[in-house]
């Protein structure tokens, strides 16, 4: 990070508003980049394709299989995500390098087994029509997602999101370019074509990822050892992912806000489309977020340590230990500021970029209800992502937990509700869960003092 | 608690070890060894208290058939399985502590008696348990307002862990009273933790406890805080008083003198190895009538052959026998055998013993010798037996400047050598006797000189090996003196004594 930060740094130095934009774009590159490489290509390639199929269909199906296949690989690896992560961190900080490259590769592996198998079966079951390859590519496609999530929580933990972000850009462009050769193909050519995107983007990032750690073994399986695993982070990471994918499947399967795409894989038009505008929206807030968080919280952060560590005097810890409060919950509203005034932004663009992309006016509304939900649900992740800073790992699973119950109930009652209500069980459920969030944190944080020292 | 023998018979003797016996050899640890060996008419259980599981290896001696009991315990051992949250203590517990910690304060006045809370075991684990001390909320406000009493200079974290290290044995041993099997008399060879814990036995089972100094545990114990780089004093200059000890320091001596109280108090008899190390306990609240001294004893029939040994002549050879230590200062030995050599050319000068300790130490000392150019007169041995050392000695020799009753004096003694030693531990008392009239008659074995005068030690040296009738009278004293007072079994009957009258008084 010390790299990233310092080049954020140096940027923001000249004190210009054009040094401003320059750091907050780089930093929304960097923070919100995977993410909006992925969504944008995903809803262009619709556009970029129509005029070489006969049946749009064939696209549609495409993309609501990708965006199954994110959901269920994000959810299986969800178990992985901060357990691996924070596994690698300790590692690193016992200065026992060469067991870092081993345990990820095991546990990616791992990973992308049991994702093989679930999807294979999966396919076998459902996909008998669409033939063998059809179940193959989509298999394949499914475990690659699984190892990418995994290397790509590793590596962002580890700081190299420039090279993520080129990876990304690389693999999408490559689908891309592949897809407008294979799409003749129907569905098995854009799979194909997306499989060898992800496959590129998947390979460097590993690639990276071995030029970078030493070792002397390929794979290890530490990660298991009883002292070293944290049951409480397994739980987070999944019921996070639970969480954010939830309410999607209410709508999914509810038989009158969603339509059959191929055997078991239904959509919600309704539903699906304003879900990934308004993500999209938030990428602003994003990168504020990862600037305060990394640059400035970070800086607090370490030196109340330090001040802890060295042997400072209790005033002294006193005084760092309120500028690291304040500075955590400046994190949070300036995440609240700036995508509050992203969000009004968006309302008054809202027809003008809806038009622009050729989506009805009619998901205008539910797109503000949405909005306000990616808005809260950026807000539960500030908050999240400070529990973990301070290692609040039963905090961070209990507002999991509670955001998964929640908006998996409160997006049955508004279904139950009708269709003036879409969209807010998310909202009220992410409302809920950051409450929670935020009482934990305070708890924890008045007694940061107490905890440090009585709990080391 | 670990328990490495259980024998299933009835211990007559507990003996409670912090640090030595049987994983560590030293001094106390072959005291109790030889203790336990020749007392096999008594039964021993032994508790090892240690500081953390990897400071230890082995055992390191052949356990005796009468050691029917022994089990190990650290007291550093912060075990992190269970962190216990949401501790709640109750308020008045902390007020308390805190009418202790103001009597404490005020208690120097050694008539005081101890308040009867401080006595009973259930107060340490079930009022005030190491759950509440380690993790309520309660023990955090009292600890910091403590600290913005008295310590607001200190950094705090050290301070937070001097708290910490200091009390959680007080705790740990607290739990271990309840685990210990029954026995006759409780013994332990120091105060500390040690002694804390046998206190609370003997209140506990009303059993007599028996307390034996090798050294004076709160004058001599180095502060063992786990992390040695935390008693650098951090202050600035401007925030030393000249002469002031930092906080932390001073926080440690004082709760190890309220706790030496503490244990003089709850023990049956204080026994000393010689009579200054008494004169020290009483000055540090013992009760006079309870001190008594019983010395070390050295096996004098091993020592016939190296005295049947001895040349008709007096070999001018002056051995210093001990680690080539500051604490021993060799350096001051060298000088002195520049000045003795000046006057007798073929004098030696052997230190005999390991130089591996401290090898700066033992650099400086080579180069003294180079500097002295006394390459042909003093010579390192490095380890050797004494038994092969002592009949080519003429006069032993240690120039320390600390000791305790260093048996190597008594040792030479059986082998008839005189000693020349600086007027540290026991020397004065073993060289010119102090235990008794009939010791003092006896007359001298030797000389005693200050300390770090290489000219008064000179002075001795050249004085002994020239005057043949003085040397001779200083061997006969010395033979007589370790016959008449210092034999190992002398040193058993003494404790054969006092265990059996113990039982008789608290049976009686």
């Amino acid at each position: 990070m010390a790299g990233i930060s310092f080049e954020l740094r140096k940027v923001l130095r000249e004190r210009t508003l054009g040094s401003i934009a320059k750091a907050f774009g780089y930093s929304t590159f960097l923070s919100a980049g995977p993410y909006l490489i992925s969504i944008t290509t995903l809803i262009l390639s619709y556009y970029l394709l129509s005029p070489f199929v006969s049946d749009k269909r064939v696209i549609i199906q495409f993309q609501v299989i990708i965006t199954y296949l994110v959901a269920f690989s994000l959810i299986l690896t969800g178990f992985s995500q901060l357990m691996i992560t924070r596994f690698i961190a300790d590692r690193i900080f016992e200065k026992k390098y060469n067991l870092v490259l081993p345990n990820l590769l095991g546990n990616m592996i791992l990973n992308m087994a049991i994702g093989f198998i679930i999807s294979l079966l999966f396919g076998l079951i459902f996909f008998k029509e669409q033939g063998s390859l059809f179940i193959i590519l989509y298999s394949f496609n499914y475990t690659i997602f699984c190892g990418l999530w995994i290397v790509n929580v590793v590596l962002s933990s580890l700081k190299s999101y420039k090279f993520i972000v080129l990876s990304f850009a690389l693999g999408y462009l490559t689908f891309l370019v592949l897809s407008l050769l294979f799409v003749k193909f129907g569905l098995n050519g854009l799979l194909l074509s997306f499989f060898l995107g992800q496959s590129l983007l998947f390979y460097m990032l590993i690639g990276y990822m071995i030029k970078n750690h030493d070792s002397d073994s390929i794979l290890r399986f530490d990660f298991f050892d009883k002292d070293k695993i944290y049951i409480s982070l397994i739980f987070s990471g999944f019921f996070y992912n639970i969480g954010v994918w939830v309410d999607k499947f209410v709508f999914w399967f509810t038989p009158f806000t969603s339509v059959e795409i191929l055997g078991p894989i239904r959509s919600s038009l309704v539903y699906d489309i304003p879900m990934f505008l308004a993500y999209i929206s938030i990428a602003p807030g994003m990168a504020i977020f990862f600037l305060k968080l990394e640059m400035e919280f970070a800086e607090y952060y370490d030196r109340y340590y330090k001040a802890v560590r060295e042997g400072a005097t209790l005033p002294k810890i006193y005084e760092y230990g309120d500028e690291m409060i304040l500075s955590a919950r400046n994190v949070v509203l300036d995440t609240m500021r700036i995508q509050g005034i992203a969000f009004v932004i968006f309302l008054l663009f809202d027809e003008f970029l809806l038009k622009l992309f050729n989506i009805s006016l009619l998901y205008i509304p539910l797109l503000h209800i949405l909005m306000l939900g990616t808005y809260l649900q950026l807000i539960f992740m500030s908050i999240l992502a400070i529990l973990n800073y301070f290692d609040r790992r039963i905090e961070a699973m209990v507002s999991s937990l509670i955001f998964a119950i929640t908006n998996f109930i409160f997006s049955l009652i508004t279904i139950y509700l009708g269709p003036y209500y879409y969209g807010y069980g998310f909202i009220f459920s992410l409302l809920v869960s950051n409450v929670v969030a935020i009482i934990l944190l305070r708890r924890f944080l008045d007694e940061v003092h107490y905890r440090t020292f009585m709990f080391v | 608690m670990s328990v490495i023998i259980d024998k299933e018979k009835k211990i007559d003797i507990l003996l409670i070890a912090e640090g030595t016996y049987p994983y560590i050899r030293g001094g106390v640890s072959t005291w109790i060894h030889d203790l336990i060996n020749g007392l096999s008419d008594f039964n021993f259980g032994v508790i090892f208290l240690g500081s953390r599981p990897e400071d230890y290896g082995d055992i390191k001696y052949k356990l005796p058939d009468n050691l029917v009991y022994l089990s190990v315990d650290y007291l550093f051992e912060f075990k992190e399985s269970v962190i216990s949250e949401g501790i709640k203590a109750k308020k008045e517990i902390f007020s308390y502590i805190e009418f202790l910690h103001k009597w404490f304060k005020e208690f120097h006045n050694t008539e005081l008696e101890f308040p009867d809370k401080l006595k009973s075991l259930s107060f340490y684990t079930e009022e005030i348990t190491k759950e509440i001390f380690l993790y309520s909320k309660e023990s955090w406000d009292f600890i910091i307002n403590m600290y913005a009493n008295y310590a607001v200079e200190t950094p705090f974290v050290d301070y937070f862990w001097t708290i910490r290290n200091i009390h959680a044995p007080i705790f740990v041993v607290s739990g271990l009273a309840k685990k210990i099997p029954n026995f006759e008399i409780v013994h332990s060879p120091s105060t500390g933790y040690a002694g804390f814990l046998a206190s609370l036995l003997s209140y506990d089972r009303k059993k007599p406890f028996i307390l034996t100094e090798h050294g004076i545990y709160t004058r001599e114990r180095k502060i063992d805080l786990l992390n040695t780089d935390w008693l650098v004093d951090k202050r600035l200059f401007f925030q030393k008083d000249i002469g002031e000890l930092d906080h932390i320091r001073n926080l440690w001596i004082r709760f190890f003198e309220s706790i030496g109280k503490f244990i003089y108090k709850a023990s049956s008899v204080i026994i000393s190895l010689f009579s200054t190390a008494r004169e020290i306990q009483i000055l540090y609240g013992a009760d006079p009538d309870k001190c008594i001294v019983i010395p070390n004893g050295v096996d004098v029939e091993g020592y016939s052959k190296p005295l049947r040994q001895r040349p008709e002549y007096i070999p001018k050879v002056i051995t210093l026998l001990g680690r080539v230590v500051p604490i021993k200062d060799i350096k001051t030995f060298i000088k002195a055998m520049r000045i003795v050599s000046n006057k007798i050319p073929d004098v030696e000068g052997w230190i005999v013993g390991p130089t591996d300790e401290d090898p700066d130490y033992y650099n400086e000392c080579l180069n003294l010798v180079e500097t002295f150019k006394l390459k042909n007169n003093v010579k390192f041995l490095g380890f050797q037996n004494p038994k092969d050392i002592f009949p080519k000695t003429g006069i032993l020799t240690l120039t320390s400047i600390s000791e305790g009753m260093p048996l190597v004096v008594l040792e030479g003694f059986a082998a008839g050598v005189p000693c020349v030693a600086t007027d540290v531990g026991s020397c004065r008392q073993l060289i010119y006797g102090g235990l008794n009239e009939e010791d003092i008659k006896i007359g001298k074995a030797g000389k005693v000189v200050p300390i770090a005068n290489p000219e008064k030690l000179a002075e001795a040296y050249i004085k002994l090996l020239e005057d043949e009738n003085l040397w001779k009278s200083c061997q006969e004293a010395a033979i007589k003196r370790v016959n008449t007072f210092y034999t190992k079994s002398q040193f058993l009957n003494n404790y054969r004594k006092i265990y059996t009258d113990m039982r008789s008084k608290w049976q009686g």
